[in-house]
């Protein structure tokens, strides 16, 4: 970590210790007082805790449900943290293709913020690639399982477009290849709905990837993360359920 | 006059402009398609946010948004961003084809306070609400759909405390109608500012065809286009001071009626009839919501003449809704098993069904 990136996190630490609005992460810190004493935290954690009872700040913004079933939970974005997120590229007339709705409506907002005017696709794949062709797109913020689905369109494209970005908690690079040449820019993004982007890799057979600013990565089984960011339920050692041998 | 076909090109043409010169400020447009389930091909419109509903952000802090399509949700969530009066405020963009019993956890730890959406949706998240949730929602606004009196009346037991604002909308031309005053019967609506309305060939009720005038971006204007609707001039001035008020009566022709989430097409009935030509030789069908055991279901009545034939109701009531589509993969035979919809009544007339002018083949029952 950077001295910079220490100093943020001490003031994350410090803001989500003295915070009137929730005990969250006071409950299960208790004692510890160095960052590496911190207990690790999980979906688990969040799913048991309601949002209302982890909510660090009050700002507008919009809420997603993450995952499904019992496994189900609340998470909060404001626009702004949304903004701050690096998930793609700038361009001109992004067109947002997701499986899961709050994430398509979540990465249409984040454009918004990047003073992009996105398109969003809907489900079906036909009326998705008919509109993704009538506003020319230049760009592709894409999940895996869309991207196939949408795979028809590239027959038709006559230049590459400047950038597909692939946004998952894990990918099938030798899935995705094919698709390498109807871009100039080819990016895997690792997120989770409820952490955003932390680590990015160019499309190859083996991607490797690297983590992106105000991000703390540390090695367990897997992937621990810390954002440094003040979200509405901040990110702090959260056990990600992703592989830490794939992060260079 | 324009129609349809008309819109589509003008729509082509603010489009193509649209492309080539992009706004400076992007966060103030939304790009949204038709999806040209009830009539003609799709196209894609662009809406400045001007163009939004009417909120009332003091009372909507915590607001779930209930509409299908993600271009819906996407430029309501871009309006709420904008929108400089609801500081602080949450909005659940709730995938409601995906509700399942999970929800109700959520729901009560989101405590929403307003919703936004089509009736056939907030219906259905209400199922996943206690009484005491329900009772908390201030604001119900709808938008995309008819309401029956039996909706209104449901949403009036369900959510005891809310008041139902209701927005004449339509993807073609946006939103239609001011927030609602405090005067206005149900049906009823003020214009918002720029729509210029007007009821062409009126019958002796004063009712015809509901014809929309307003400016477009880059210089265009939609002239007199003909919405599909019926409707009537009110002669009285409201006592809101409001001089213009129209009343919506419902679909020219019935081309289709939105009923229990599920859009029912005449021509998809007409083309099942004709498969049914053995049984019947004319229909007429007329649907609605109903809430059977606190669950909205749909209900559809046949009413058939045959000038022969013998076939049971049973069996008509089978052939047909084996036939026809309520939705692009499922029968109404289908929808009756997931208990979306009530299985078919069939009534046989003796006498040859009405023909007049503008009877219609598809109602939406009142």
């Amino acid at each position: 970590m950077t001295s910079q990136n220490d100093r943020r996190l001490d003031e994350l630490i410090a803001f989500v210790r003295e915070s009137p609005l929730s005990d969250f992460y006071r409950n299960t810190w208790k004692g510890a007082k160095t960052f590496a004493e911190l207990p690790y935290t999980s979906r688990a954690d969040f799913i048991a805790t309601p949002l209302s009872l982890r909510r660090y700040k009050r700002a507008k913004g919009m809420v997603k449900i993450v995952g499904t079933g019992e496994q189900a939970f609340l998470s909060e974005w404001n626009f702004g943290d949304i903004g701050n997120e690096l998930y793609a590229p700038r361009a001109a007339r992004p067109f947002v293709y997701m499986t899961d709705p709050y994430e398509a409506i979540e990465k249409v907002m984040w454009c918004y913020e990047n003073n992009m005017l996105p398109l969003v696709g809907e489900k079906d794949p036909d009326m998705a690639m008919f509109a993704a062709k009538r506003y020319q797109i230049d760009s592709l913020i894409v999940d895996e399982e869309s991207l196939m689905r949408f795979f028809p369109f590239f027959t038709t494209l006559k230049t590459p477009l400047s950038s597909i970005t692939v946004l998952a908690s894990a990918f099938s690079p030798d899935l995705l290849m094919p698709f390498e040449r109807y871009a100039r820019s080819f990016r895997l993004v690792l997120a989770l709905p409820e952490t955003g982007a932390f680590a990015e890799a160019s499309l190859s057979r083996s991607p490797k990837f690297t983590t992106l600013p105000h991000c703390v990565i540390e090695r367990d089984s897997e992937i621990i993360l810390t954002k440094i960011a003040q979200y509405p339920t901040p990110i702090i050692r959260y056990r990600t359920g992703i592989a830490s041998d794939l992060i260079h | 006059m324009m129609d349809r076909n008309d819109i589509a090109i003008l729509a082509d043409e603010i489009f193509e402009e649209f492309v080539a010169h992009p706004p400076e400020n992007p966060q103030e447009y939304s790009i949204r398609m038709t999806s040209g389930t009830t009539s003609g091909s799709p196209f894609l419109t662009v809406w400045h946010t001007k163009n939004a509903a009417e909120w009332r952000p003091d009372s909507m802090h915590r607001l779930i948004l209930a509409f299908g399509p993600l271009a819906m949700r996407t430029s309501n969530m871009l309006y709420f961003r904008n929108n400089p009066d609801n500081e602080g405020a949450l909005m659940l963009p709730l995938d409601v084809a995906a509700l399942e019993p999970s929800a109700e956890r959520l729901l009560k730890d989101f405590a929403a306070d307003s919703m936004y959406g089509f009736p056939s949706f907030v219906t259905r998240i209400s199922e996943h609400m206690s009484a005491g949730e329900c009772a908390s929602v201030d604001i119900l606004g709808f938008s995309g759909e008819a309401i029956s009196k039996t909706l209104r009346d449901i949403f009036t037991s369900r959510f005891p405390h809310a008041r139902q604002v209701i927005t004449f909308a339509s993807a073609e031309t946006g939103v239609i109608s001011t927030f609602p005053c405090d005067y206005l019967s149900p049906g009823h609506y003020h214009p918002r500012k720029g729509i210029d309305i007007e009821v062409s060939e009126p019958d002796a009720d004063g009712v015809g065809y509901f014809l929309i005038s307003k400016d477009l971006l880059y210089g265009k204007r939609m002239e007199g286009y003909k919405t599909g609707d019926m409707a009537r001039m009110v002669p009285e001035a409201c006592p809101c001071g409001e001089k213009v008020t129209f009343e919506v009566l419902g679909r020219a022709g019935y081309d289709f009626v939105k009923v229990a989430g599920a859009i029912l097409r005449r021509e998809e009935f007409d083309r099942a009839a004709s498969e049914c030509a053995a049984l019947f030789d004319d229909y007429r069908a007329e649907a609605e919501a109903v809430i059977i055991n606190g669950k909205l279901k749909g209900k559809i009545r046949l009413t058939i003449y045959r000038a022969k034939g013998a076939a049971s109701k049973d069996e008509i009531s089978r052939e047909f809704s084996s036939r026809v589509y309520l939705t692009p993969s499922q029968t109404l035979s289908q929808l009756v098993e997931k208990e979306l919809f009530l299985p078919l009544i069939v009534t046989v007339s003796t006498e040859s069904l009405p023909q007049a002018g503008k009877s219609m083949k598809l109602s939406l029952h009142k």
